[in-house]
């Protein structure tokens, strides 16, 4: 096959270009998944919970815009048109299906003897008594913290869509672009108003944004970061050109299957391109090293290449589908796009081999690239290196063993868990105004609980209204609670105006009849736009609780719900169950249910890839020896994690398989070097520092490669990738210091002769 | 009179109106003003009607009403919706008491509090006891409500597919319907209204109206027995079916005083 690739480099490069490119016209199918549910598997329980919730209820596509005066003064009449804008403005956004706020909210009172169920606020604002309309609306309970702050001085507009999802990316930039539009219009007309975007949406739509971003400078930063180190390390434009050609082809090739294989991409598989460009540079590596080295004493281009391909073909075969196998094992994610990042680098770093021994191979014949002999300075300095490590190696390694104890203790300090508001850095808008929609007009973090009453009409029996009241009461007095929504607010409000606004009828109805009869009442006063079909469902046999809770981390966020449940399970009857879900429930799960799955997939790769070295070196003992360097730098990674970040989200389950099938690359390429020496009878010593001039000075140039493209992860503005990167680039370079400190001390220590 | 679903009632005795050169917007408004006049002067009519709603997510339930409608000269009407299911709130009855200009008040009867409250007329177009109905539907909607374009004729929606229709557009010129306007089937011949389509903002097909099993009454006047309203969306779709449709029982404009609400009937 070689000679075939050498002989006709031509044909070689037109038939990679024509499959490359057949390939990566597929590129134009991918699709655009924006649904922040994306990130859970189709079987993940609470995921489960919530579409069971949903088919009782209605799901709330929700945005959130919170119209803030710079003075606090909501109810003035300019104030209020505009916020009566924003909420009329739903008719003609597309999409939308009601919005409530202020402007629409119907108020039940009474007046005189009568029951009144109307609008609070009047058609006509110039004539009406704002000042008591104010006041009036900073007393409803069942305003503040909602559509009004709980010190009056901000209105929320919540304005509720309902999309086909045909064309999710199309849906959510026609929405986004419209409600934008029509902020633009308030704003210019009241330049005195902050209005802040929130919702579940508008995360949605962040997401997407971060996407295009993410496309427009990660990649062009990561293409220029690696064409500077390549020309760095070849000093030759055409080894350049020909190694980025080929891995830029590769990317291509891999999105390109995927779009033919009708893949959704988000921001989190879409690093994928980034990463297959990093990792499978090593394989053009080692090749065009051997290939230059060959050059240096003489060879003519097609023995050089010959004899690299016979040095490094099995070695770079084995670690592609090492490498393959780690990122496969990314399968075990409970997260779809990091199974899916997974496939797509697995399959990228094996089209990035293929290219690697057929395309660069032949353009190795066709314009054989003139490597610089600062190669073989770079070898000079790992020489050094090692022998200083070798002749301080009983001080080198206890101290490396100690170091490396301390900082895996920092394990212990990672906390799971995801915040959704956090998935973006503090310069995306969506952030900036998330905050401070929590921090003054209501929570963004709740749990929801729906409660099965029985049968049809059941929610209305006294019996279990009062059940809800107490849970409710119990719930408000929980630290971490804000504020407790459902449907009783509105039964005991309007027994309250069906009484004279008799302060002590604030209660629950006497009778199902009456309860029932109320709310109809109260819902046939409901604008168009508006329901209570998120409080109750449609036979009124269950009810929905809605619990806005403060700024809470995850583990808090379970251990408050487990509180609850308990709660229900000694104050309630048997049969009366409060089922918890939402998506902040769902968030602050997900993080530890990848750890513990990826545990299992990590522990799978582990164990192939002990038998891998075991088998590769020969020995048993050199097999499991191998093991220490590929692992301690993982645990040292998330121990160095745990003592300055802290914070494991759901992105950085999969970094330990990520890395493992990394990191043992450098590894493999010591070891088989090593191994062969001491097969040959080389004492310990003359097979290390043999094994070091034959790989050492690629390993540096590989490790800095992985190191620097990793952390170009970091300019992204979706925080699960700048973990993942930072992290990953973190445990890279502890990897390339353990190749060098502990691999020749322990090889000195255990493997003696 | 003519609440939308009793607008798909609608009669005919005259034949076609005489073709002549008339613009789009006088050809829709000269069919419709020949559709109310087929069906004026009813003179009063009581039936009962049943709505299946589906929430279009698996849910799925029954309301039972007895209505009353009581025709008055010029666009004036009255019209009384009793509850019968569920058993929660039966009893509870809905007068709605429209004038000649068009305007209207509406009244709520509440059994077990004994009382008749006034609903505010904010709440005519959001949804009517949970289904794809609004309040409006069930309320007047006088010509003059609206705007009208004669778009098209075509041959009819099935299962009526051997007709002729015209296709009318209906835009509403008040704001808050919740639909920003309505493409109308009505069958030539009889000037019924087969199916409508109402769009919103971005003329995207929100909800669609198909009435079916039409029967003659007192040989003159033409009522649906199913009417279904699906909303394009959410999938989430009702069923009205009328049943024991009955003209001139003799009701008077005394049954349908606010102070007589709730006096069992």
């Amino acid at each position: 096959m070689f000679d075939f690739v050498l002989g006709r480099p031509r044909r070689v490069i037109l038939l990679a270009l024509v499959l490359g490119l057949l390939c990566a016209a597929g590129i134009g199918g991918l699709r655009y998944n924006g649904d922040s549910r994306v990130f859970f598997a189709d079987d993940n329980p609470d995921l489960l919970a919530l579409q069971a919730l949903e088919q009782r209820f209605s799901r709330a596509d929700t945005l959130v815009m919170a119209v803030a005066p710079a003075d606090g003064q909501v109810f003035t009449v300019e104030r209020l048109r505009a916020i009566r804008q924003l909420t009329d403005a739903w008719s003609h956004l597309p999409y939308a299906k009601g919005a409530s706020s202020i402007s629409n909210y119907i108020e039940a009172r009474s007046d005189g003897d009568d029951l009144l169920a109307e609008p609070l606020l009047p058609d006509d604002l110039v004539g009406a008594d704002l000042a008591a309309i104010g006041q009036r609306a900073r007393a409803d309970e069942r305003l503040r913290g909602g559509l009004l702050s709980e010190r009056g001085d901000i209105a929320g507009v919540y304005i509720y869509f309902e999309l086909p999802r045909n064309d999710p990316e199309g849906e959510l930039s026609r929405i986004g672009d419209a409600v934008r539009a029509e902020v633009a219009k308030v704003q210019a007309a009241h330049p005195d108003l902050r209005i802040a975007l929130g919702g579940i949406l508008m995360f949605d739509e962040a997401m997407q944004q971060q996407l295009l971003r993410d496309t427009s400078t990660l990649y062009p930063l990561c293409f220029v970061v690696m064409t500077a180190l390549l020309y760095l390390f070849f000093r030759s434009a055409s080894a350049t050109f020909a190694t980025l050609s080929a891995m830029v082809l590769a990317v291509a090739m891999t999105f390109g299957l995927a779009g033919w294989a009708r893949l959704a991409i988000n921001p989190a598989s879409l690093t994928a391109g980034v990463i297959i460009l990093t990792i499978s540079i090593a394989d053009a590596v080692h090749l065009l090293t051997t290939f230059a080295a060959e050059r240096a004493v003489g060879a003519d281009p097609r023995a050089a290449m010959a004899a690299s391909l016979r040095v490094n073909g099995r070695t770079i075969f084995l670690t592609t589908m090492v490498n393959a196998l780690g990122f496969l094992s990314m399968n075990f994610s409970d997260s779809p796009p990091y199974r899916d990042l997974g496939n797509l680098v697995a399959l990228g770093t094996i089209l990035a081999w293929l290219l690697s021994i057929s395309f660069i191979a032949a353009w190795t014949q066709l314009a054989p690239p003139r490597v610089s002999p600062s190669a073989l300075r770079q070898v000079e300095i790992v020489k050094r290196l090692i022998e200083w490590v070798i002749t301080h190696r009983r001080r080198v390694l206890p101290l490396a063993l100690a170091l490396i104890t301390a900082l895996s203790a920092g394990i212990a300090l990672n906390r799971f868990g995801d915040n959704y508001v956090e998935f973006f850095s503090p310069r995306v808008q969506f952030r900036a105004d998330t905050e401070f929609i929590n921090e003054r007009l209501a929570g963004m973090q709740f749990i929801e609980y729906a409660v099965e009453a029985g049968g049809p009409g059941d929610v209305f029996e006294p019996a279990f209204l009062r059940h809800i009241e107490a849970y409710s009461d119990w719930l408000r007095q929980q630290p971490e609670v804000r504020r407790v929504a459902s449907l009783n607010d509105i039964s005991k409000r309007l027994n309250k105006a069906m009484h004279g606004d008799d302060p002590t009828q604030f209660r629950l109805p006497d009778s199902r009849e009456e309860a029932a009869q109320h709310l109809l009442f109260y819902e046939m006063s409901l604008p168009n736009g508006q329901d209570l079909t998120h409080l109750v469902d449609l036979d009124k046999s269950a009810i929905r609780l809605t619990v806005l809770l403060n700024t809470i981390s995850s583990s808090e966020l379970e251990a408050f719900d487990r509180r609850a449940q308990s709660w229900v399970a000694q104050n309630w009857p048997a049969d009366l169950k409060a089922r918890s879900s939402g998506m902040s429930a769902l968030f602050a799960k997900v993080a530890r249910s990848n750890f513990q799955s990826m545990s299992t997939g990590m522990l799978t790769s582990c164990a192939l890839i002990a038998a891998l070295l075991i088998w590769l070196s020969r020995s048993l003992k050199l097999g499991l020896i191998s093991l220490v360097p590929n692992l301690t730098p993982i645990l040292v990674g998330f121990g160095i994690w745990g003592l300055t970040v802290g914070k494991m989200g759901m992105s950085l389950a999969v970094v330990a398989s990520l890395t493992l099938g990394i990191v043992v690359d450098d590894t493999m390429h010591v070891f088989s070097h090593y191994g062969a020496a001491r097969r040959r009878g080389a004492t310990s010593l003359e097979a290390l520092r043999e094994a070091y001039a034959d790989v050492g000075a690629a390993l540096w140039v590989t490790s800095a490669t992985l190191v620097v493209g990793f952390a170009v992860l970091a300019w992204s503005n979706f925080m699960l990738t700048v973990h993942l990167g930072l992290l990953t680039s973190l445990i890279l370079a502890l990897a390339l210091i353990a190749e060098f400190v502990l691999t020749p001390t322990l090889l000195l220590w255990l493997d003696r002769d | 009179m003519k609440p939308l679903i009793l607008l798909a009632f609608c009669a005919g005795l005259l034949a076609a109106l005489p073709v002549r050169a008339e613009s789009p917007d006088e050809k829709g408004l000269a069919i419709v003003r020949d559709a109310e006049k087929r069906g004026e002067n009813f003179g009063d009519l009581r039936a009962d009607a049943e709505m299946i709603i589906r929430n279009g997510r698996g849910g799925e339930a029954r309301r039972a009403l007895k209505i009353a409608l009581l025709d008055l000269p010029g666009s004036a009407s009255r019209s009384l919706t009793m509850v019968d299911a569920p058993k929660d709130v039966k009893g509870t009855a809905l007068l709605t008491h429209t004038a000649a200009d068009s305007s209207d008040q509406q009244w709520i009867y509440l059994p077990a509090a004994g009382r008749t409250k006034r609903i505010a007329s904010s709440g005519r177009s959001g949804p009517f006891m949970g289904s794809e109905f609004s309040f409006d539907d069930f309320s007047a909607q006088t010509v003059e409500r609206y705007r009208f374009k004669w778009l098209r004729a075509e041959t009819c929606p099935a299962p009526l597919a051997a007709e002729q229709c015209d296709v009318i557009e209906r835009v509403p010129k008040e704001s808050g319907t919740g639909y920003a306007r309505q493409e109308v089937w009505m069958d030539q011949a009889q000037r019924r209204l087969l199916k409508a389509d109402y769009y919103d903002a971005q003329n995207q097909r929100i909800k669609t109206l198909m009435a079916e099993g039409y029967r003659q009454y007192e040989g003159r006047y033409w009522r649906a027995d199913r009417l279904t309203m699906s909303n394009a969306r959410s999938g989430a779709s009702t069923v009205l079916s009328w049943s024991n449709i009955r003209f001139r029982s003799g009701l008077k404009d005394a049954d349908f005083e606010v102070n007589r609400l709730g006096s069992a009937r």
